[in-house]
Order: structure tokens, then sequence, then C-alpha cells
């Protein structure tokens, strides 16, 4: 038995010592693309590094926009700086409530927000797998105890694995060295927006890049996960504790995407009832009276907005934020 | 527990280093406790189930051999048998029969007022409800004498390297080792420990990878035409066969570590020239049972032809059935059944064709053409066997061969639909690993044609083979894909 011990000791420690140095020479070569388990995306996501890189330059802010793809796209701050709301879009890729909580730990004592919006989009309520985002956070953000944390609550091989793999690049190149990817027609907008600069031709339903999104439109919904759920309810906890004020909001998808959902009232509901439970306000921009969207110019496909569509829509955000009393708490102050 | 793990890889060692410390006479307690927490650890409860036919058939093997008269013997192997196959229809088939009675009442303007059970499926129930049956069969049938103890029972019912998956044992190739003391043997441990290795290689690394893309086309198959259809089904037939068969190695490979000898569950399967050759080297333990305790009771082949048909077509149809409550098992099992007859009747007329075309002249052509003729068939049973439902495999199925210059003109025009349809949804690197790990399985299995890499590695010095070892365990670590970590089989 000692024989083997010995020989398993050995295994052990040359693997480990050629992990690292596999994972070390990787992202020194950007081979890690090839490696799925040491995912290293800084710099490479929908300008993730440059919103981390500017967010330290803002505090005491008015309202700070979180979610997904659809937030970055549909928030544009600018339009809220002009009437005189200091805003902040920290919607990442694929951002679940699950990693909106963690950025929430970091950001909530810096940024001091007076509102939150949260989108809450079906396909981020209803996933348990935050691979995705929470690799595209922990790649472009720095490693605090924060992002750490959110790595290692996952119990994700992939994503925990993928954490030390950043650990490693950063002994070779430190974050404030990498150099964003600039991405084709999408221009970071400085407040986190991203605005797309693809021509309205190029948009419309029938063009072929469309066509296959609309074909193939999801049905039915799936339940809003109990995970996801749970960090909803932490992230309602994390607001009263710091006297933040959250509203929910569902950002408007094409017409015909929403009409295809045959069970889009059950989730509607079942949102509707975290948000009265809570007390927190609620507003289905799908459904919200005025707001009319074209799906081929107010779409970059079915669920993205363009900036026409997000020009609309904030119009809207900007009034409900005013109703929900935003400017007699600036005001206040 | 998974085998696949954290746990895993916490409980295997514990419980195998115990084992080996512990006095024999206590043995059988330790693994039978192992095996409870290993089963304990998906859902508590089912582990009432086992017991309840744990103590039947135990009583039952011990009556059937007490007993005097044939007609006694008969009576407590049914007793055994109903009770086994009673936990199975509740727990499996009752709400498949109640939902197509429900269906069937609505077609004829009735309401269905039975109620529908919400219970989940105990995991691994098929596999050790038929090891439970093939115990008190052998006994009735003489070939094993009764189990006394009843711990030692537990534990052939119960052992956990096969509880869940199998392979499904024979008393007589089982029974007996538990009561064998086993010695500690480095090279026989050092055996397992690399048979363990390779099967999780092939279930995180090939299997796991694969099923991403394959669970992308078949969770939305009309979001898909042509050639990833067709991609996705050949990837779903090395993925079952990385999954279960890596579970198959690393139960015999866990076993072995203790000493224990578990049959051999898969042969290379895909390499298999016709169907009845496939069934007799995929799955054996189960293929084996269905020949041993079905197909030769319904009279084999020492019946007329008609009635040999219709024997070997009940045996798939019913081995559909055993895999799944689904339509979509059945008509898999249906399909091979009637692969089987099918190749059966027109064997002549196929030797005769072949002859004229003058492949025997050719026997390696004559073999490869074989070989992928037999692939196919299996791939198309295959599209039933992993399709949500019937619809669903027929979609499939008939856009398989349509739509291509569609595909191309979306791949062509749209970066998001490349990636989406060309490869399956994963980035383009990923999708090449997985042709790369497929082709390491390839040279592996044809390798291990005639030998035992196992055999052969053993062969180098130490630091050459830690290099292997090396190699295996970082593939692991860095490729291998850890989300989708159930084994099919399980829901079996």
């Amino acid at each position: 038995m000692k024989k083997l011990f010995v020989r398993i000791s050995a295994v052990l420690v040359t693997c480990a010592l050629t992990y690292f140095a596999i994972i070390y020479a990787a992202s020194l070569t950007g081979f890690t693309n090839w490696l799925p388990n040491a995912k290293y995306t800084t710099g490479k996501g929908y300008y993730t590094l440059s919103r981390f890189r500017e967010i330290d330059k803002f505090s005491n802010i008015d309202v700070l926009f979180l979610g997904s793809s659809q937030v970055y796209r549909g928030f544009d701050t600018r339009q809220f700086e002009q009437k005189g709301l200091k805003a902040f879009n920290l919607g990442t890729s694929a951002q679940s409530p699950y990693n909106s909580y963690f950025l929430l730990q970091e950001y909530l004592p810096k940024l001091k927000p007076k509102y939150i919006v949260l989108d809450l989009y079906w396909h981020m309520m209803t996933k348990e797998d935050v691979t995705e985002s929470t690799v595209d956070l922990i790649s472009n953000h720095e490693l605090t105890d924060n992002i750490v944390d959110m790595a290692l609550t996952t119990h994700d091989y992939t994503i925990i694995s993928s954490l030390v793999s950043n650990y490693v690049s950063r002994v070779h190149t430190p974050l404030t060295k990498v150099r964003e990817k600039k991405l084709p027609k999408e221009i970071y907008i400085p407040g986190g927006f991203v605005e797309s600069t693809v021509p309205e031709a190029e948009l419309a339903m029938t063009n072929p890049k469309k066509a296959y999104q609309f074909r193939n439109l999801d049905s039915k919904l799936k339940e809003p996960s109990e995970f996801q759920l749970e960090y909803l309810e932490k992230i309602i906890k994390l607001c009263k504790q710091n006297n933040t004020k959250l509203v929910f909001v569902l950002l408007p998808v094409t017409k015909e995407y929403k009409n295809n959902l045959t069970n889009y009232n059950d989730y509607i509901n079942r949102i509707s009832s975290v948000s009265k439970k809570n007390n927190v306000p609620f507003i289905d921009y799908n459904t919200r009276k005025g707001l009319s969207l074209s799906s081929s110019e107010d779409f970059l496909d079915k669920n993205h907005l363009s900036p026409s569509g997000a020009s609309k829509l904030d119009k809207f955000i900007y009034q409900d934020l005013t109703s929900l009393g935003i400017k007699e708490s600036i005001s206040s102050l | 527990m998974l085998f696949n793990s954290f746990e895993f890889l916490l409980f295997f060692p514990v419980v195998t280093i115990l084992y080996f410390l512990l006095p024999h006479r206590f043995r059988w307690f330790h693994l039978l406790a192992a095996s409870c927490f290993f089963y304990m650890f998906f859902k508590p409860v089912y582990i009432l189930i086992l017991f309840f036919t744990i103590v039947i058939d135990y009583y039952a093997g011990i009556l059937i051999e007490n007993s005097e008269t044939k007609k006694k013997k008969k009576f407590y192997l049914l007793w055994s048998l109903v009770a086994n196959i009673g936990v199975l229809a509740i727990f499996k088939y009752y709400n498949f029969f109640n939902d197509n009675i429900t269906s069937l009442s609505e077609a004829l303007g009735y309401q269905n007022h039975i109620p529908y059970l919400t219970i989940l499926l105990p995991i691994g129930l098929s596999f050790h409800t038929f090891q439970a049956m093939s115990y008190t069969i052998e006994v009735y049938r003489g070939n094993h004498k009764a189990e006394r103890h009843f711990g030692i029972y537990a534990l052939y019912v119960m052992f956990y390297p096969q509880l869940v998956a199998g392979p499904i044992e024979r008393p007589q190739n089982v029974l007996h080792q538990f009561h064998e003391k086993h010695y500690f043997d480095y090279d026989r441990v050092t055996s397992g420990l690399k048979l363990m290795a390779w099967g999780l290689f092939k279930k995180v690394v090939i299997a796991d990878r694969l099923a991403v893309m394959v669970n992308e086309v078949y969770n939305n198959p009309t979001h898909f035409e042509g050639i990833p259809l067709i991609l996705a089904t050949v990837f779903f037939a090395i993925q079952i066969y990385c999954d279960f068969s890596g579970y198959s190695d690393i139960a015999i490979g866990s076993a072995q570590v203790m000493g224990f000898t578990l049959m051999r569950n898969f042969n290379r399967p895909y390499f298999s020239k016709n169907i009845k050759e496939f069934w007799g080297r995929w799955h054996i333990s189960l293929s084996t049972w269905f020949r041993d305790y079905l197909y030769i009771p319904l009279g084999g082949n020492r019946v007329p032809k008609w009635r040999w048909y219709y024997n070997i077509f009940i045996v798939f149809l019913v081995s559909g059935f055993w895999h799944g409550a689904n339509w979509t098992y059945i008509i898999w099992g249906a399909l091979h059944g009637f692969y089987q007859v099918f190749g059966q009747i027109t064997g002549k007329s196929r030797d005769r064709m072949v002859e004229a075309l003058g492949l025997k002249k050719l026997p390696s052509l004559y073999k490869l053409i074989q070989i992928g003729t037999t692939f196919v068939l299996v791939c198309f049973a295959w599209v039933f066997f992993r399709a949500n439902s019937v619809s669903d495999a027929w979609y499939i199925i008939s856009h398989m061969f349509t739509g291509f210059s569609e595909s191309v003109n979306l791949i062509a025009h749209n970066g998001f639909v490349r990636q989406r349809y060309l490869f399956l949804d994963q980035t383009k690197e990923i999708f090449l690993l997985s042709f790369v790990v497929i082709s390491i399985l390839i040279v592996i299995e044809l390798f291990q044609r005639n030998r035992s890499l196992r055999l052969e590695v053993k062969k180098y010095p130490f630091p050459m083979r830690l290099v292997f070892y090396n190699i295996i365990i970082l593939s692991i670590l860095l490729l291998g894909s850890f989300s989708e970590a159930e084994f099919i089989y399980f829901q079996f």
C-alpha cells in the first residue's frame, strides 16, 4: 500500500505542477480558447472591461441599471444625464440575479445609488448555469473578495478553474495593461451603454440575418429558477439594508416574440408575486401603455433594442422613475 | 452520488482504505453501509423501496429452495417477480399507462378519473430490480443456492459500484465474491484505478462535452435543418456510448480495486458488422439478461420460424420499454427488433448480392461497409431514443436531409447563426476539440482490438507511465465538462 501512496502522490504533484504550467502558457500565448475549463475572456466581452474601468470614477449616483445584454443596449445613460439624473449602466452579458447580487455587494457601498433598475428577462431568471456571465465578470474585474466569492459560491468546477486561470494570467498581464477588443459596429458610450451602428436597412426582419431568429421563436417559457429567485430575494434584502429603492423591469422584446409565448402571463404573475410580497415596483415594458416599438426598426433582433428603440424606451423609464419619486429623493438630499 | 462528483472523490478512497484495513468479517457490513450512503445521497427515502424488494427476494430465495414441490417453488418465484415488477410498474410505468388511458378516453369522449402520481423515479430502479430478479430465477432453476446471510444478499443487490447503472450481475458471478477474502494487490488495484480514469475521461471529456451540443439541437430541433441534425445524432451515438461505457468502466474498476470482478458490459460495439453483433457488444449484461430470462423461456430459436421472429421482436420491444416509459423508447426497441428480424429474413439474399457485387473479394471494404451500415442503422434508432417526443423524432428524421442550401446561406450571413448551426452553439475551438477527443477514442478502441491498453501501459517504466497518467488527469481537469453531470442511464 505504501508503494501505491508514493506513486499516487507523485502523480498528484506532477499533475498540479503541469496544470499551472499549462494554464500559464495558455494565457501567455492566447491558447485558452482550447481549454474550456480555463476560460479567460479578459477584454473580449461586450465592453465589460470598459464598464469596470469607468465605474470607479462614479459615486453617489441616482440610478444604477443592472441586468443582461438587454440592459446595456436598452438604457442610454446620456438620456438620463440630460434630464439631470446621474446614471450608470452595469449591464453585462447574460448577467442574472445571481451575478447582480455580487456586483451589488461590490458596488453598492461605493456608488450609493438612490434607485436600482433591475431587468428580469426570462432567460436570465430561468437559468441555473451561470458560467458564461460569471466568467465574463471574473475575467474583466479585479479579483476582489466579492468577485472571488461569486465564483466560489457556484461550486462549479469550470468557473473555479477559470478563476485560477485568471489569477495565473494576471501574473504576466495585469488587468490595467489589457487592451479591450473593439467590436465591429458597436460603440461603447461612457456610462455603460453599447450603441449599435448597424444600418437600419440591415435590421429588416426579412434580412437573412434576422429571418432565422424570427422563424425560431420560443413558444413556452420555463419556470423561474428557485436558485435565481433566492438571489432576487437577497438583492431585495441588500437594497433595503442600504436604503436603496429597487425597481424590477422587464425590457421589451419584439411583438412577434412576445405573442409567440403561450405562458407569458404565468411568468409575469410569478414576478409580480415576488414584487408585491416585497413591495418592489415592477414595470413590464412589453405591455406599458403608450410605448410603441417597431420590430423592424427598434430592435436589433428579437430581444435587443436598437439605439432608436432604446431612445424611445428611456423616455418612458424616465417618466416612470419620476412618478416613483426619483426627483423628490434627489432634491430631498 | 455520482462517480464524476467531488463527493465520490472523497467517498471512494475512504471506503476503499477502510475496506482493506477492516478484518474480513466486518467488510460486508462496511460495504453495505457505504452502499446505503451512496444510494441515499440521491434521495434517502427511496432506500425503503430497495429494502422492501431485498426482504421479499431474500425470503423468496430461501422458500423456493426449501419447497419440495415444483408448484410451491413456482408460487414463491411468482411472489418475488410480482413484488419486483410491481415496484417497477408503480414507480416507472403507472403514469405512462395513465397518460395513455387519458388520451384514449378523451379520444372516445370520456374522462379519465384515475389519479396521476406525483412521484420521482427511484434512481437505477430497473437495474437493481433486474439484478434481484435474476437471483430468485437462478435459485428457482437450481443454478444457485439461496443466500442465507441477509447482509450478503442485501450487498448483492446494493453493491455501490453497480447499484444504479449496472452491470446487471448474476448471483453465480458475484455472490460468492462477497464471502471471499480479498487481499490488497498492487497490480490489481492500479489496474482498477486506470480503468476508472479511462471511464471518467470517456464520461466528462467526451460524453459530457458532446452532450452540450446534442442537447442544444435535440431540445430545440425545429430550430435546425440538415447538417446540424445529422451531426447531433452522430454525436449522441458517441455520447451515449461514452457515457454508459464510461460508467461501466468506473463501476468495474472501482470493484476491481477492492478485489471484485464484475462482468464486461461493452466490447467496442460500434465496430459491429451487423445489428445482432451490436447487441452482443452493447450493454452485454442487459442483452444476456433478456436472452436468459425472456428469449429462451419464450422458446428462443427452437420454434417455428414465425414464432422465432416474434420472440426476437418481443424481446427488443420489452427492452425498449425497460429503458423508459415513453413511446420513443418503445419505437427504439421495436426498430431494433425489426432490424434483427429483417436481417434474418434477408440474410441469404443479401449474401447473394454481396457475392454478385464481388465484395467478398475485398474483405476490408466489405467489412467497412458492414460497420458503416450498422452504425447508420443504430444512429437512426438513437434518434427516437434521444428525442424528447415522437413528434420531435419525426421532425429530426424528416429534416435531416433537407434545407442544406438554406443552412449554407444562414451560415454565410450571420455569425450568431454560424456558431449555432455550424458549431452547435459552441465556439469553433470547443467544436474542433470534440473531433480531437472522438479521434482519440477511435484510436484507442482500434488499439484495444486484441490488446489491453492497461497492460500495454504497464510495460513502460514509471516515469513514462507518469506522463500518460498526467495526460489523462489533466485532460479531465482542463477539457472535461462538468455541467451535464448525470449519467444518461441513471434515469432507467
